[in-house]
């Protein structure tokens, strides 16, 4: 109970994450799903991996391409 | 009248410089092969390392088109106040129409040698194609031949062999960047009870790939590596330490 305590304070307040959660339960596609705390930082934390991966391959060209050839050597 | 056959200066000079590759900058347990017959691609190199004192293939390679010169043309360019100092290398135009046939998948080094100071120098001729030719010079077609311009930063050496490990693994840190997202794709149409799930097997599938054991080439791979393991660790939860942190100035 106090994890799920301490995981609630952590998203809603910490986190700040509390526009669509509210009593235990979140909304998507139009319907009402039972989740807990727990399941709701699990959801958060792989929302930040997501995010975190798709900005480093957004990224990764460019890190390629300077990495070993500055754009300066064109004349 | 010759009293024999010819053999070429060109030729004399293309394989010193592939043995002085050979002999100073590959690595004893790197494994190099010729192509043969070569139509623009020199050697191809596999990389190995070593795992619990066994030397291990990477399953990694990299394509050298390999250069020789004993008249090194060195120079510089400016941009804005950043100099940069080059080696200017020209080379058949068909040579670079191969490459650019080959796209990305198979990342091809133009490697030239200069045999009078024994140094060498890199450029990646992908990158070189789609971000300068293709970019700022794209007529270079209609010519028999195209200036490289390598910079003299770019140097491989007995002790730095670091591009071509980095090539070596890009295309499959490509690879993984590719899956990763498809599989992100598919978490968007999963409800959080699914994504949770099918998250977890994401985590227990990416962790321990071993583009992340060379992480230290770029810091944005180490994030997501150190993010994976805490994952993994963590029943799913990154910054544990943070919410219990946090959860002390709570109560």
């Amino acid at each position: 109970m106090i994890a799920y305590l301490i995981l609630r304070q952590y998203v809603q307040q910490v986190l700040g994450y509390t526009d669509n959660w509210e009593n235990g339960t979140v909304y998507e596609g139009g319907s009402e799903i039972p989740i807990n705390a727990y399941q709701y930082a699990q959801k958060f934390s792989l929302d930040r991996l997501s995010e975190k991966i798709v900005n480093a391959s957004g990224m990764f060209e460019t890190y390629c391409r300077e990495r070993f050839m500055p754009l300066s050597i064109i004349e | 009248m010759n009293n024999g056959k010819i053999r070429s200066e060109a030729h004399i000079i293309g394989e010193e410089a592939i043995r002085f590759l050979q002999d100073n900058i590959i690595p004893n347990n790197w494994v190099v092969r010729p192509m043969n017959p070569d139509y623009g691609i020199d050697l191809d190199v596999e990389l190995f390392d070593y795992e619990d004192d066994k030397c291990i293939t990477l399953g990694e390679h990299v394509f050298l088109q390999v250069k020789g010169t004993r008249s090194p043309n060195y120079g510089r360019f400016a941009d804005g106040e950043k100099k940069i100092d080059v080696i200017k290398f020209s080379l058949e135009v068909s040579e670079l129409n191969l490459v650019e046939r080959m796209g990305s998948a198979f990342p091809v080094l133009l490697v030239v040698i200069d045999l009078i100071d024994k140094k060498a120098f890199h450029i990646c001729l992908n990158d070189y194609i789609k971000n300068v030719l293709l970019a700022k010079h794209s007529s270079y077609k209609e010519q028999g031949s195209v200036t490289i311009y390598i910079p003299t930063r770019n140097v491989l050496s007995t002790d730095n062999q670091e591009a071509l490990k980095w090539y070596g693994k890009r295309i499959k840190i490509y690879s993984m960047f590719h899956e990763m997202r498809a599989d992100i794709d598919d978490f968007n149409s999963f409800n959080i009870i699914e994504r949770i799930k099918y998250g977890k097997r994401f985590i227990d599938h990416y962790y321990s790939y071993d583009v992340f054991n060379q992480s230290e080439h770029w810091s944005l791979l180490e994030d997501i590596h150190s993010m994976l393991i805490q994952m993994r660790d963590n029943d799913c939860v990154s910054d544990f330490a943070t919410i219990c942190s946090t959860s002390i100035r709570i109560y």
